[in-house]
Parts: C-alpha cells; structure tokens; sequence
C-alpha cells in the first residue's frame, strides 16, 4: 500500500473509520504467530535496521560458499529476519530464505527447524505426519525443549490449531514466562472466541515488559485493538455493542501507532477493518 | 559394535554447530547481533597494565554500530586462593565492574562511547576512575590507560573442520603430535570482522581493590534497564559452541547468571553436554574411540575439568607478565591445568602460570591440546591454521583489510 496513503487513511481512520478499496496489503500473514525480534532485540529500530543491512551484506559475499554451515544457517536467518522485519515486501526475503536454508551443507536439527519457520510462513503445505517427523528428527536428543516447543506453537498457530497451541502454553504459565508466550496466548484465545481472557493475556504480556520497546508494546496492542474488532464484530453493524468495542479497537490502534507509527501489523488490520466496513 | 559406536561418532560430529568461541553462539546472534559476545580477553601486556577486550557482533560492516539499549559489563572477581579456582568460588561479593554503553549514532551515523570503573563491595559502588568517553572507531591510544571502542579485524581464527574431524582434507592420525599442519587450509574467519571494545586497565589499582592477583573474568550484556536482563554472556571460549553444540542448551546456557549457574534448573543438562563436547575431542587420539579405558580424561581429573569449565570464566594470575605469543605455554586454561595436575596437593603450592587470554593467542591450539590430549601430555597441537601477526600494542587488535568482507560496501 502507499505510504502516503496508508497515513492519511490512519489518520482518518482513528477519528472516523476510513474505507479503502486497497485489497493487497493483508494478503500475506508473515507473522501469525507473534513471533517478534523485540522480545529478543533490545536495541534501537535505527541500529538494528542498520546493523541487519550490513550483516547481510557481509553474509551474502561469503555465507553459503563457506565450509562452516553456521554462516549459512545465518545467512538463512537474517534474510527470514529481513522478511519479517524489513519492509513492505516480506516474500521475496522469505523465498530467499528458503533457497538459502535448503541449500546449506549440513543440514542439523537447527536447520531443519529453521527451515520449517520459513516455510510455515510461507504458508507452503504440510501435513502433521511431515511436520511431526521433522520435529522428531530436530528434537533429536535435546533435553531443553524450548525451540522444539516454539516450532510446534508455530505449526499450530499457522493450521489453526488454536486449543493445542493453548494446551502447551497453559502448561508453561510459570515456567516459561516469555512475552511471546503471552501474546501467542493471546492471540489463540481471541481466535478460539476468549476475549476477555484474551484481553487478559495481552496484559501480562505488556506487564512482563519492564523497558519499554516500542516494537513490542505497539504489537501487543494491535493484537489487543484485534480482539477488539472481533468482539465488535459478534453485532449488528448499526448497534450500540459494536460501536463500544470498534471505540475501543480504534483507540487501541491510537495507542500502537504511537509506539510504532510503520507497523505492518497495525496497518494490514487497519485495512481489514476498513473492508469490513 | 564397534561399527555401530564409530557410524555414531561420524553422525555426531557433522550435526555440530561448529563455529568459533562465542561466534552466533544463540538465535540473538542474529536478530540482535550487537548484543551478541564473540570472543573475551584478558591479558598483561606490561607491567602495570590489565588489558580487557570483548568482540560482539560477526560479520561487522562499516555500518555497524554498538546497541545503544545494552550495558557492556567486564566483571573481574577475586580468587581468594588457588583451591578456590579449583572449587570454582570466587568471592561474589567483592569485584570490579566496568561497564560500556553507547549512545543512538546522530545523523552522519557518528556513536559515542563511554566506559566507567567501579569497586563493588557487598553491593555498594565506589567509582575507581572518571569514565572514559570515546568517540566509536577512534582507536588511537590516549594516555597510559586507553579505551576504544569499533570495527576491528576478528583476532580469532578457526579451522574447525579439521579441528572437529569433518574436513575430508584432514585424516584422523591418532597419536601423531601435529596432525593437522601443511594441508594448507585457511581461516574460516577470514575477511570476517567484529565490534571491539578494548580497556586498559590499571592493574595494580585493580588487584589491591579487590585484595587478589587471583581472578575470575566475565562478561555479560544487559539491558540498559533497572530490570539488567542478561541477553548474552561469555568467559571460556568454546563452551557453548564447541561444546555443547545443542543450540536448545546453548539459548539458556548463555541467560544464566554466570556466578549462580549451580543453581541453575538446567545445570545437570549443561554438565552433560559439556561432557558430551569433552569426549568427542578427547578420544579423537585413540584408535578406537569407543574405548573408554583410552580416555585421557577420566575420575578425579574429568569432575574438575567439568567443574572448571562450567564455571565460565577465564581464570589469570595478574601478578605475572602474559605470554603474548601465538602458542602460549602459561596462556589459556594453563593454570587450571597446573592445578589438576597437582592432584592432591592442589592449592598448597604456587602456582608458576599466567592464564588469562590475549588476543596473540591461537585459542583454538590450546583447547584442542589440553581436551585431546588429557592432563599430562605436553605436546601442543595445532588447528592447521596460521594465525596473523596481531598488534602487541593498544588496541592489541587490528584494523580491518580493504580486501575484507566489506570492500564493496567501501
């Protein structure tokens, strides 16, 4: 979409709703799982962006040729980090991403999971005896479990196996305290029709973050302004509860723009909700 | 069976992560690469002096900076003698903490820097110096005690196929000393560059503050926050890496706080990959390397070893000059040796090794030595690799190469 148009439409949209018949923005969920780079960034947007170029750049002249696989895997990782994070235009990074990891020479466990993150995002097909094979072989014999268990949220987020993506993460409230954890969370129960409790969990999740990244706290909100919009649509258009909960949604988005203005997130539910509209 | 262990072995070695010391060692490596340790030294290069220095972020460009969200800590802790390197307990409550922190780069991409020391004692801070304030990328020495902080060529150097077993160029010769010189293969680090931040320190002023020549260097990045989350933390090289290889106990490993590890929930699944690490380098000098009664490291000598390296540390006798050669005979890990093999009597002599890590050093020699050969041999082994001269003066690193990585970006 147009920046230009996409600010003006947001700034129409947080008073008045905006109707746009833009249809193209939303038409990849690159991150349908929450999976964010600030629970793990801390660093300012501008360095980071920064610092991921010149990485790339570095990597590009020697990551896949070299004999040690871990550049490759790296390569693999900042082109998938580029997708999700760089612009506009994830698919072309995603796709590369793809090329890079099924190209490198030893394929180990943490390929093959990193592997199966691309193509998940890529929504390419597969089917649980594949992905339950692929995690037998990742998971190997390692005891800690926590990428295992994050791959497997992934693969349920993205098939829309929302109740065992619950289950695991009910199962780790107190163990594994993450904010991924409680957006992904979150975003299961809004979807399973838990918005209060989904509302909840966004909560913690803001409530674990005790330095404020502005990515972070404006991806939380936008799921939050999410659960809202989907509350809202459970009534009649013309009705006082929509217009309650769609107050609350815009607000909401209000709120996240402020902590980051570009967010592709905030802007593609924007775009939903003014279709809807 | 035999069959069966050695099919094992190859898979093993193949499915590692190799790469070097503390390089991509976890999944932040990449999502925030400036926050991500690389490599740790400590070293004296003269009298008087303490140089420190940690790497971060591989594959540096011209571009990179520091994270302006994160505080750089170097923490140096007293031994209050030789059985407490043993046992693997400092004093946690007295130390020195140095602690870096950059600011956002202004409009022509310029970053600040800024370094400060301080005495902490049962958890109050006396300053020991004004704060050193640099500008990133300036390395020129400035006075008896410099700072500097940017992009340098990476000192380390790694041939980890060979290293590992994985290179068909290298044949397994068990027993021969250097098994792996003239096959003329090349760094594979080459051309790679990192962020430096490099200290000198006044060591006499160190060693009376804290009461030890004995002590224990690491160091850790937080968040520049009252919460000081680790992100990531390094001492030893080549625990997580080359050692562990598991990227699932790596991730962890690396959050733990390095004084508390014994606590840690997962400190029997650490032991146990550390161990895994030991042997696969270990009995790479037998013939057959299923054969348990071969192993160099064995009882008494692999729990300390175990305990020494869990302990993630670098360990340095400042009261001594460092070897600052490419192969050290008092460099890295030199005093933890000397100290096991003492055996018994371990603690109730002087100890005649410098330890510590200086940038000279071929780290990746001395590791293979002491873990392939065991306790008592002697004879130094050698990755393959030769390692560049690098400068013996402040920065003690070096600049990096027009012909680097980065030429086309120049």
């Amino acid at each position: 979409m147009n920046s230009l148009f996409t600010r003006i439409c947001i700034l129409i949209f947080i008073t008045t709703g905006c109707k746009t018949t833009n249809q193209n923005s939303a038409s990849l969920s690159v991150n349908p799982v929450g999976t964010l780079p600030s629970d793990l960034s801390v660093t300012s947007e501008k360095i980071f962006r920064a610092n991921l170029e010149d990485q790339i750049a570095n990597f590009e002249k020697g990551g896949v040729e070299n004999p040690i696989s871990l550049f490759c895997q790296t390569l693999a990782l900042l082109y998938l980090t580029k997708g999700e994070f760089g612009g506009d235009n994830p698919e072309p990074w995603l796709e590369k991403a793809l090329k890079v990891s099924e190209t490198c020479a030893q394929q180990d466990g943490a390929l093959l999971m990193l592997t199966t993150r691309i193509k998940l995002k890529l929504h390419k097909p597969m089917t649980e005896q594949e992905f339950e094979k692929i995690l037998e072989q990742a998971a190997g014999k390692a005891v800690i479990k926590t990428d295992i268990r994050d791959l497997q949220l992934e693969y349920y987020a993205a098939n829309h196996k929302e109740d065992l993506a619950k289950g695991i993460l009910e199962s780790q409230q107190g163990k594994d305290s993450r904010t991924n954890n409680w957006i992904l969370l979150g975003r299961m129960q809004s979807e399973t029709g838990e918005h209060e409790k989904a509302h909840a969990s966004f909560q913690k999740a803001l409530d674990t973050i005790i330095d404020p990244n502005p990515w972070v706290v404006a991806y939380i909100l936008q799921a939050s302004a999410d659960t809202s919009f989907h509350q809202a649509k459970k009534f009649p258009k013309d009705s006082t509860q929509f217009n309650d909960f769609m107050k609350v949604a815009r607000e909401t988005i209000a709120r996240s723009l402020k902590y980051n203005p570009n967010s592709r997130h905030t802007q593609n539910l924007i775009t939903e909700i003014n279709d809807y509209l | 069976m035999k069959n069966f262990l050695l099919l094992g072995w190859i898979l093993l070695v193949p499915a590692m992560s190799v790469f070097a010391t503390d390089h991509l060692d976890s999944p932040r490596s990449t999502l925030d690469p400036s926050a991500d340790v690389a490599d740790l030294f400590i070293f004296v290069p003269e009298q008087n002096k303490l140089v420190i220095a940690m790497d971060l972020f591989t594959g540096a460009g011209l571009n990179t900076r520091f994270s302006d969200a994160v505080k750089y800590q170097f923490r140096i802790h007293p031994f209050a003698s030789e059985k407490e390197i043993l046992s693997a307990s400092p004093d946690k409550d007295t130390f020195v903490l140095v602690e870096c922190t950059f600011s956002l780069p202004n409009e022509k991409n310029q970053q600040n820097g800024s370094c400060g020391q301080t005495l902490v004692t049962n958890g109050n801070k006396q300053e020991l110096t004004k704060k050193a304030t640099f500008q990133v990328g300036d390395f020129s020495p400035k006075g008896q005690f410099s700072t500097a902080a940017g992009l340098r060529e990476d000192p380390f150097v790694l041939n980890g196929g060979c290293a590992f077993g994985f290179d068909p160029r290298c044949k397994r010769e068990p027993n021969k000393d250097d098994s792996f010189e003239g096959l003329g293969i090349k760094n594979a680090l080459n051309k790679i560059n990192t962020l430096s931040i490099v200290v000198e320190l006044n060591r006499d002023q160190i060693t009376n503050k804290v009461g030890s020549n004995l002590l224990a260097f690491f160091g850790e990045i937080r968040t520049n926050n009252v919460a000081e989350k680790i992100i990531d933390r390094m001492g030893r090289p080549e625990v997580t890496n080359f050692l562990m290889r598991d990227d699932s106990t790596k991730y962890p490993y690396n959050q733990e706080s390095t004084l508390a590890i014994k606590q840690s929930p997962f400190v029997n699944n650490y032991l146990q990959k550390i161990t895994e690490g030991i042997f696969i380098l270990d009995t790479r000098d037998q013939a057959d390397p299923s054969d348990k009664t071969q192993f160099d490291w064995q009882g008494e000598d692999l729990t300390k070893l175990q305990t020494l390296l869990l302990a993630d540390y670098l360990v340095i006798d400042a009261s001594q000059m460092s070897e600052f050669s490419k192969r050290p005979k008092t460099g890295y890990f030199s005093i933890e040796l000397e100290l096991i093999n003492q055996g018994a009597s371990a603690g109730t002599k002087k100890i005649v090794a410098a330890g510590g890590r200086s940038t000279q050093e071929d780290e990746i020699d001395s590791h293979i030595t002491f873990l392939i050969n065991g306790p008592k041999k002697q004879v130094t082994r050698q990755d393959g690799v030769p390692k560049a001269d690098i400068a013996k003066t402040f920065p003690y690193t070096n600049a990096v190469k027009k012909d680097s990585f980065l030429g086309a970006k120049q």
